[in-house]
């Protein structure tokens, strides 16, 4: 796994030659912790995964070039709670997985200082989707992403393709930054609609087909943003 | 109506009315026996004045004395302003009546109409009420022809009766109130404590079960006070038993659906990457290894919690005196492949023992504990299991138990170290499972652990 892991990251890194956001992963269940150290990668995220609190805590001491934590409540060696104190030293952001879906826990995890807590079981697509926000709360976001041959820039809401910059309609754009962040992810067209137009958005999942043929158009993505069955689209590199 | 109000309506009605019907009574009585005395006096008067008036005409007819103004001669005499004379020509004919002298109020026909009833020979009487005064009439009748009315006024009776029934009354109505006061202080201090009562039922309502009454009486009250007292501990007792199962089953729902979640989310988790994610064919593997090995985990703790609500739910177990020989044997059989993976010895020693069990249930017990037991234990390790009089020991030399774990251990969901069992596949149901079955068996367990040199789990039969 952490092989497979590495040599992506470095032919991945080879191809965008953008620095990824670190993130770590504290899980006691073996099964959990590797979904999560998967989706990551997927998603472009560079994942370091624990099993136990105090173990992780230790490891802090030597390295804590983290972008954000992943922490579990239940903990062997050192409980979760105990551990966001240690992450705020080290000013890492904390968002919590848990299965404790009580009030308290929530008011306990949100009141200690984590950015998010997230109750088991989760959608893959909203841990990434509420990550990203984190990581943008936290300037902690790259304002540039290269994907394929195209650098989008976030701040300046511009696209450029192989340094020529190409002109999107917002909502257009809105959707590409979608896709690209969650690059090898498919997204569903309800999930994209709400995502880019916002929940409230009352329009049909048409319209996402209108906008996915124009960025396949305008920036030639025919071969990249793929259609998958009954599950929505996906950018794939 | 308050109850007390109402008795002493009821009591003040009742003691009104019984003095009233004594009081008619005497006032009855008393009448009779004063118009007796009054009736006898007056008879006494009329009897004198009648003989001396029979002795006066007597000698008068003899000195031939004119009978009409010697009559009223005679009457003026006697200055009683109650005689009337009649003089009659012939007493048959009631026309030939004359009255010679009359010195009452009424008119001489009143007289004459009366019905007389005789007294003695020539005295007849008749009670009338002139004018609303009550008199007693008497007769005397000379030789058939004069006719001596005497008229007694009798309303010092009535006047006396009167005074005794105001008097009487008086009395009644004081000693009515005077009752219905004493009666109502002492229903007050007798009903207090029921009103005390009803206060603490009504905090007890409010479920404030700790509420008791304090009635410090040998009668009745406080019998009832001590009653509901005694109730209101068992109502206590069976709120909190109620209270704390209630706690228990949120406790182990709450634990069930962690237990439920963590192989969920994997298995969800898992699932969500295929659908969506692009990954490489090593990791589809990966993902589908998780997601089987997830659900064969969600089904052993299924099939556990279905265990223990069977359990929970079936009647007695069927105790049959069965060899623990035969029990040994079951075990063996069913954990011969966990020891073998781990190359560990099962040593088992009985010497004929007979123990009443369900042999089912305590096979499942101690298939349990072995499970564990192997757990525990370093590859190539140990494990006894030994009968000896009316206890089941298994021993093994594991890492054992931590003092301050062991008494929560038995209970559902309680790992000690969590990871660890999750990786072994354990569910935390194991020792529920067996704390179930020993209860009910009737078996005591004991646990003794030491760090470092194993555990021994005792179950003690009855």
């Amino acid at each position: 796994m952490k092989y497979i892991f590495n040599n992506d990251t470095v032919t991945r890194n080879g191809v965008s030659g953008m620095a990824k956001n670190k993130i770590i992963v504290v899980e006691d269940e073996e099964a959990i912790a590797k979904m999560i150290a998967m989706n990551l990668r997927v998603a472009n995220y560079e994942a370091a995964v624990f099993y136990d609190g105090a173990e992780a805590a230790q490891s802090l001491k030597e390295n804590h070039e983290y972008d954000l934590a992943l922490l579990d409540v239940m903990l062997p060696g050192m409980d979760g709670f105990s551990l966001l104190e240690v992450m705020k030293e080290y000013k890492i952001p904390v968002i919590f997985l848990t299965a404790k879906e009580d009030l308290d826990s929530k008011i306990a995890g949100l009141k200690g200082g984590a950015e998010d807590y997230i109750v088991k079981p989760f959608e893959v697509l909203e841990l990434l989707v509420r990550m990203e926000k984190v990581l943008e709360r936290t300037n902690r976001l790259e304002s540039r992403l290269k994907v394929l041959d195209m650098e989008i820039n976030f701040e300046e809401h511009t696209v450029r393709q192989n340094g020529r910059e190409i002109l999107l309609k917002p909502m257009e754009f809105e959707l590409l930054c979608v896709l690209a962040k969650n690059k090898n992810i498919a997204i569903s067209r309800e999930n994209l609609l709400s995502m880019v137009w916002g929940v409230d958005y009352m329009g049909e999942t048409r319209t996402v087909d209108v906008h996915i043929g124009q960025l396949r158009k305008k920036l030639n993505l025919g071969e990249h943003i793929k259609t998958v069955s009954k599950m929505g689209y996906r950018l794939e590199e | 109506m308050k109850l007390r109000t109402r008795i002493i309506w009821i009591s003040c009605l009742s003691i009104f009315g019984a003095l009233l019907a004594g009081d008619i009574i005497i006032w009855i009585l008393a009448y009779k026996n004063l118009m007796n005395e009054a009736f006898v006096s007056a008879y006494r008067d009329s009897f004198l004045v009648a003989n001396d008036f029979r002795e006066h005409l007597l000698l008068a007819q003899a000195s031939d004395a004119d009978d009409e103004v010697y009559l009223q001669y005679l009457l003026k005499s006697y200055q009683d302003d109650y005689n009337v004379c009649i003089y009659y020509e012939d007493y048959q004919v009631p026309q030939t009546a004359k009255t010679v002298y009359n010195h009452t109020i009424f008119p001489m026909e009143d007289f004459l109409e009366q019905d007389y009833r005789i007294y003695y020979e020539e005295m007849y009487y008749a009670r009338v009420r002139w004018k609303n005064t009550p008199y007693i009439l008497f007769r005397y009748s000379h030789q058939g022809t004069i006719f001596l009315y005497r008229l007694c006024d009798v309303s010092a009776v009535e006047e006396r009766i009167g005074l005794l029934a105001v008097a009487t009354l008086f009395l009644l109505v004081v000693l009515t109130a005077a009752a219905s006061l004493i009666l109502g202080s002492v229903l007050k201090k007798v009903l207090k404590p029921l009103g005390e009562l009803n206060e603490t039922t009504k905090r007890i309502a409010d479920n404030d079960y700790g509420q008791r009454v304090v009635i410090k009486r040998m009668d009745e009250i406080g019998e009832l006070g001590e009653s509901f007292n005694k109730m209101a501990e068992a109502v206590e007792a069976r709120t909190k038993s109620l209270e704390e199962s209630e706690q228990k089953k949120t406790l182990f729902m709450g634990d069930l659906t962690h237990e439920l979640k963590t192989p969920l989310t994997a298995i969800s988790g898992y699932a969500q990457t295929l659908l969506t994610a692009k990954i490489t064919k090593e990791e589809e593997e990966e993902a589908l290894l998780y997601i089987d090995k997830e659900a064969k985990r969600l089904s052993r703790l299924s099939k556990k919690m279905m265990r223990l609500l069977e359990l929970d739910a079936d009647a007695e177990p069927e105790l049959t005196e069965t060899p623990v020989e035969e029990l040994f044997e079951w075990v063996r059989r069913a954990c011969g492949a966990i020891l073998k993976e781990k190359q560990i010895t099962l040593h088992c020693e009985e010497h004929g023992e007979l123990l009443p069990m369900d042999v089912e249930l305590m096979t499942d017990v101690l298939i349990n504990l072995v499970d564990n037991a192997v757990k525990a234990s370093k590859e190539g390790g140990k494990i006894i299991l030994r009968a000896r009089e009316r206890c089941i020991e298994v021993r093994d030399f594991g890492q054992g138990i931590p003092k301050e774990e062991l008494g929560r251990i038995m209970e559902p969901f309680y790992m000690i170290d969590k990871s660890r069992s999750r990786r072994t596949g354990g569910a935390g149901l194991g020792l529920a499972l067996v704390a179930m079955i020993a209860k009910r068996h009737g078996i005591r367990i004991e646990i003794d652990s030491r760090i470092g040199e194993g555990t021994r789990f005792i179950l003690q039969f009855v």
